[in-house]
């Protein structure tokens, strides 16, 4: 099978399994969050709303407000109430997996059965029939086709054919209108036989049914029944939560995401259904001595173009198209490609989702999910881009076009899945989703430059898989890094505009003696974004595998001759080197006039200022590498920029680590040492943020940088009227580098390889062992306004419910018994008194202090006004019980007991109406 | 004199082999499947999308599903109940074969609502009036039903 043929068939066959993975993972997510809202998980879920997070109904700053503030005790709530298991979840993915089983078994039956479709060889001229599709499917070079099961359809007189069953129990149902043309139209009846017959060769029958009897078993098993409960709560909720506007929002939102799911799997089945038949089509037509073609109709008009994509048959113009110039089936289909796009993010957020009822730690768990999206994505987007790059006639942007096509899709996609976007309510900064779609242009871009390169010399399966091998850990890292941008723990467009990040940065600022409110930390705020965005885990190796990937012919010369060889030599990159390195000279040179020798803390402002410097100085270094790769070429313009601009970082940044090593041998370069010696103590925290704006600044800076020179190219071109495409091809480099040049492309790729383990190494440990503080987990703390009063009733209950009313009737019955106690013995006459009536009352105190300690631990009553009273109402509880227990000894030892009387007086006079009135303001919550 | 005219399928064999001899080969395969299962296909007006089949072809035949469509009318108008029509349709999708219908004698007062049907599905599949004129004539001629009157049909 020869190359872009293979990419065709292995780009559809991968979007049916997507589509199966898809409709498998939404099953699951699906059925865990309807146990969820039918009450399954109904304890744990009270742990929350009883603590006060309610995201769906409050804002997102109360519920994370409430969250940082009670994390211990949701902790402790939730240990309680272990997981419900996943069998619910596995259970139901074994019905949909046995019934689609079923189905598909059943369909071929039904399709063929007797009463209404009779065997070719009973009605006349079947025998004749059944032996010219014999002949042809030997002109096909299928093999034995006795196994076909042909029936015909003696009412349909249209002249068509289908197939159905699977790939090794074929069947077709031929029209009668067919079997009539054979001796009539003898081309039309071989043309059709041939069509379907390739679809048995392009083992298409198994694959398409297997979808769509899953189709059909996920519409009526997962998506009917969600949606009905999904009405129902929406119902709900405007009945009886009419204040709650954003759950009303969410309802509607899941509503609509099963109605966009639901239409997204019809549109892509039917679309690579279309893909299927052109193929079946072309395969047809390689024996064109026996395929005419002869199916050419009108011109479609507006309306059926656009209802043809609903349509399983592709219309006939495109089908004779894709005859006239059969590699057109490989361009890039911006439709195909937003519903892959679509598909992916819908996947991603309904793993998400999956994988966080799994009791597992939240970082592995959304990190699992991230990875499972991105692999099925990378390997549909991997082939389809290098399908389509290998065109000859490819245009220019081919690739970045399909990653914006992609990355729409998925931006598209996002406010029906994203728990921060709802109908009626949108995060602080919705626009920062775009940032995914230069994300995604970015890859495209990348990914067909390199699928140009390692193609150079023509697809074959194995560069195929090399490809996607590549292009899957980049896909995952960009995807990752999406979702730790978006709301994976500092989500980027909500956190961005909080009080929350100014006071943070006001606070450190003015612990080291600065302004709260001054320059320095509007400056920090300013560039929060970029910090937060550049300290993704796992971004360096992504970006090291990105131009590794495109250097590597260059290490290894045996490649060179197999491989589209980068057009600008190692001049760019030895240019950027020396001016960063001329640069950290410079700086050392100022800096060593200073007397910093005092500055051993390597986090000090001192060691700062040289970190920061340096890095802005190879910075600069990488613009005048970016900006010499990009002079007078047009062939992969994004890998050389990328090869030239870090080959310059990271020799600039060897050079960096060698003076550094060196301080105080350096003479008048000395910073902070003066002994000489080879010190090669380093804190990445101390290099961290400068180092990682330095080197994901640079990909931004690389593919701007590239982008502008395409553009100005392209406007050249345009000006000069000058039409011809650049040649994309092939093209031997007769040159030969010299034996020191791979080994310092070799050095300089292994330093950049080892402090890039070193770097993720920092941030994974980080990640995987740190605790995210709540708040920031959350996303937002920005403050939005009060609850509305039915909101606090709601969680106020879900608190007295959840221990609250224990902990009250506790403090009840102790305080009754204290109080009984003394009063019985305040009414007893004097000289018939004893201390043994009072035993009751110290032991009350004792377990009242015993229930102060476990409301302590409880959540904290979620409104601020009641909290207050109750935190007030627990101390003197406490300070009074601790007293009325402990000195209760004194009175029992002959002392005057004046202290202990006194804070039983309290207890009596004071705290009890306390609790009365504590009591009666919970009470009125729900007034 | 007969009962009745034949079965449903002879009835329509007659009528097209007299105007569209061309469809005689496909009516004689009509007579291999149950007559309910025919005439849902012949009320169908626009050919399925199947996945993995050819793609719509031009639709060829003209009189057959006209005759079929009336004629059928006859059958069964008044003499199936509800539940009848209820059990042959399940039975016929389960793919029972159901014995031959029969074509029963038709009262003289039926010719202008037979040409009124005619004409109303000759309309809807686009033939022109003439054409449908000529099926009307057949049909009831076939069924020996002669039109004596000269004025406009009765409304």
């Amino acid at each position: 099978m020869s190359g872009p043929r293979l990419a065709v068939d292995t780009a559809t066959t991968l979007r049916f399994a997507q589509l199966v993975a898809l409709m498998v993972v939404s099953t699951g997510a699906t059925i865990l969050e309807a146990r969820n809202l039918l009450g399954g998980n109904l304890p744990r879920q009270n742990c929350y709303r009883a603590a006060g997070v309610n995201a769906e109904i409050d804002t997102t700053a109360n519920s994370a407000d409430s969250w940082s503030r009670n994390a211990d005790a949701i902790a402790a709530c939730l240990e309680q109430y272990p997981a419900p298991s996943m069998w619910l979840a596995a259970a139901w993915i074994g019905l949909l997996l046995a019934a689609t089983f079923l189905l598909f078994k059943a369909m071929p039956k039904w399709k063929a059965r007797r009463g209404r479709y009779v065997p070719l060889e009973l009605v006349p001229g079947g025998q004749a029939a059944r032996e010219r599709i014999e002949e042809l499917a030997e002109a096909l070079e299928l093999g034995d086709v006795r196994k076909l099961t042909v029936v015909v359809d003696p009412v349909a007189a249209t002249e068509s054919a289908v197939m159905f069953g699977s790939n090794r129990r074929p069947r077709m149902r031929m029209h009668r209108g067919l079997l009539d043309a054979r001796s009539a139209k003898p081309d039309t009846f071989d043309a059709v036989v041939l069509h379907e017959l390739a679809h048995l060769k392009n083992r298409d029958l198994t694959i398409t049914f297997l979808v769509i009897a899953m189709w059909r078993v996920f519409v009526w098993l997962v998506l009917v029944p969600y949606l009905v409960l999904r009405t129902d709560l929406f119902l709900d909720s405007v009945r009886y939560y009419s204040w709650a506007t954003n759950l009303i929002g969410i309802n509607l939102k899941n509503i609509a995401a099963t109605g966009v799911l639901a239409v997204l799997v019809y549109l892509s089945r039917t679309e690579v259904l279309r893909v299927r038949e052109i193929r079946a089509d072309q395969t047809a037509r390689s024996r064109p001595d026996v395929w005419p073609a002869t199916a050419a109709q009108g011109e479609p008009g507006r309306w059926e173009r656009l209802l043809s994509i609903w349509r399983v048959h592709p219309d006939w113009n495109t089908r004779r198209a894709s005859l006239e110039r059969p590699e057109s089936i490989r361009r890039i289909r911006p439709f195909a490609l937003a519903l892959i796009g679509l598909a992916t993010v819908i996947m991603l957020y309904r793993l998400q989702f999956a994988f966080t009822e799994i009791p597992w730690p939240l970082v592995p768990a959304l990190l699992t999910a991230a990875l499972i999206g991105a692999v099925a994505a990378s390997a549909i987007l991997g082939v389809y881009i290098t399908q389509a790059v290998t065109l000859n006639d490819a245009a220019p942007g081919t690739g970045a076009a399909a990653g914006f096509w992609f990355g729409l899709g998925m931006v598209l996609g996002l406010p029906f899945v994203d728990g921060l976007f709802s109908f009626t309510r949108l995060p602080p900064h919705p626009e920062f989703a775009l940032a995914l779609v230069a994300t995604t242009v970015l890859f495209g871009w990348w990914l067909s430059e390199t699928a140009r390169q390692w193609t150079g010399a023509g697809v074959s399966a194995p560069r195929l898989a090399v490809i996607v091998a590549l292009s899957l850990p980049v896909l995952t890292i960009l995807l990752v890094a999406w979702r730790y941008w978006s709301g994976f723990f500092n989500g980027l467009y909500v956190f961005y505009d909080t009080d929350y990040l100014y006071t943070q940065w006001g606070d450190i600022v003015e612990s080291n003696g600065g302004d709260a409110d001054g320059f320095a930390v509007k400056a920090l705020y300013l560039v929060s974004p970029a910090l937060m965005a550049t300290a993704g885990p796992l971004l360096f190796a992504m970006i090291t595998l990105m131009w590794a990937a495109a250097a590597v012919p260059r290490i290894v010369p045996p490649l060179r001759r197999r491989f589209e060889p980068l057009p600008s030599g190692l001049k760019p990159a030895i240019a950027g080197a020396a001016v960063g390195l001329a640069g950290i000279v410079t700086i050392r040179l100022v800096l060593g006039r200073f007397d910093f020798t005092h500055a051993a803390d390597l986090y000090s402002i001192e060691r700062s200022m040289y970190s920061w410097s340096s890095m802005a100085a190879l910075f600069a270094g990488a613009i005048v590498a970016a900006i010499a790769a990009n002079t007078g070429l047009s062939r992969l313009r994004l890998l050389n920029t990328l090869v030239s601009v870090y080959l310059a970082i990271w020799g600039g940044f060897a050079g960096f680590l060698l003076l550094t090593a060196t301080d105080g041998c350096l003479g008048p370069m000395n910073v902070y040492e003066t002994d000489c010696g080879w010190r090669t103590g380093f804190a990445w925290p101390e290099l961290s943020m400068s180092f990682n704006l330095l080197v994901v600044g640079a990909l931004v800076l690389a593919a701007v940088t590239a982008a502008s020179g395409a553009a100005i190219r392209f406007a050249l071109h345009r000006f000069a009227r000058r039409s011809q495409r650049p040649v994309l091809y092939f093209h031997q480099s007769g040159r030969r580098d010299r034996p020191a040049v791979p080994v310092a492309i070799a050095l300089v790729l292994a330093l950049a390889v080892c402090f890039t383990g070193w770097r993720e190494q920092h941030y994974l440990d980080m990640l995987l062992t740190s605790t995210a503080d709540p708040g920031i987990l959350e996303g937002s703390v920005e403050r939005e306004g009060e609850r509305p009063p039915e909101l606090v009733a709601e969680q106020v209950r879900a608190w007295l419910d959840g221990g609250g009313l224990d902990l009250l009737e506790r403090f009840a019955d102790d305080l009754t018994i204290m109080d009984d106690a003394t009063a019985a013995y305040v009414s007893t006459p004097e000289d018939e008194r004893t201390l043994d009536q009072l035993n009751a009352v110290p032991e009350a105190c004792d377990r009242m202090t015993a229930t102060v300690l476990d409301a302590d631990d409880y959540f904290e009553i979620p409104d601020t006004a009641l909290q207050q009273m109750w935190s007030d109402f627990l101390d003197n509880v406490w300070d009074r019980a601790v007293t009325c227990a402990d000195e209760f000894q004194t009175v029992i030892d002959g002392g005057d007991g004046e202290t202990w009387a006194t804070a039983v007086r309290e207890l009596r006079e004071e705290t009890i109406p306390e609790y009365k009135t504590l009591t009666e303001s919970i009470s009125a919550v729900f007034a | 004199m007969a009962e009745d005219h034949g079965t449903l399928w002879e009835v329509v064999r007659d009528v097209v082999a007299e105007v569209a001899p061309g469809e005689l080969d496909y009516v004689e395969g009509l007579r291999l499947i149950d007559d309910r299962t025919v005439t849902r296909a012949m009320r169908r007006r626009r050919g399925r999308n199947e996945p993995l089949g050819f793609g719509s072809t031009d639709l060829v035949l003209l009189a057959t599903p006209i005759v079929w469509v009336v004629v059928e009318h006859l059958v069964t108008r008044g003499t199936d109940t509800l539940i009848d029509r209820l059990a042959k349709g399940v039975r016929s999708r389960f793919g029972k074969r159901q014995a031959d219908r029969r074509v029963p004698r038709q009262d003289l007062r039926r010719i202008a609502r037979l040409r009124r049907q005619v004409e109303v599905e000759a309309r809807r599949r686009g033939l022109s009036e003439e054409e449908a004129a000529a099926i009307a004539e057949a049909l009831l001629q076939r069924l020996e039903l002669k039109d004596e009157r000269t004025g406009p049909p009765e409304r």
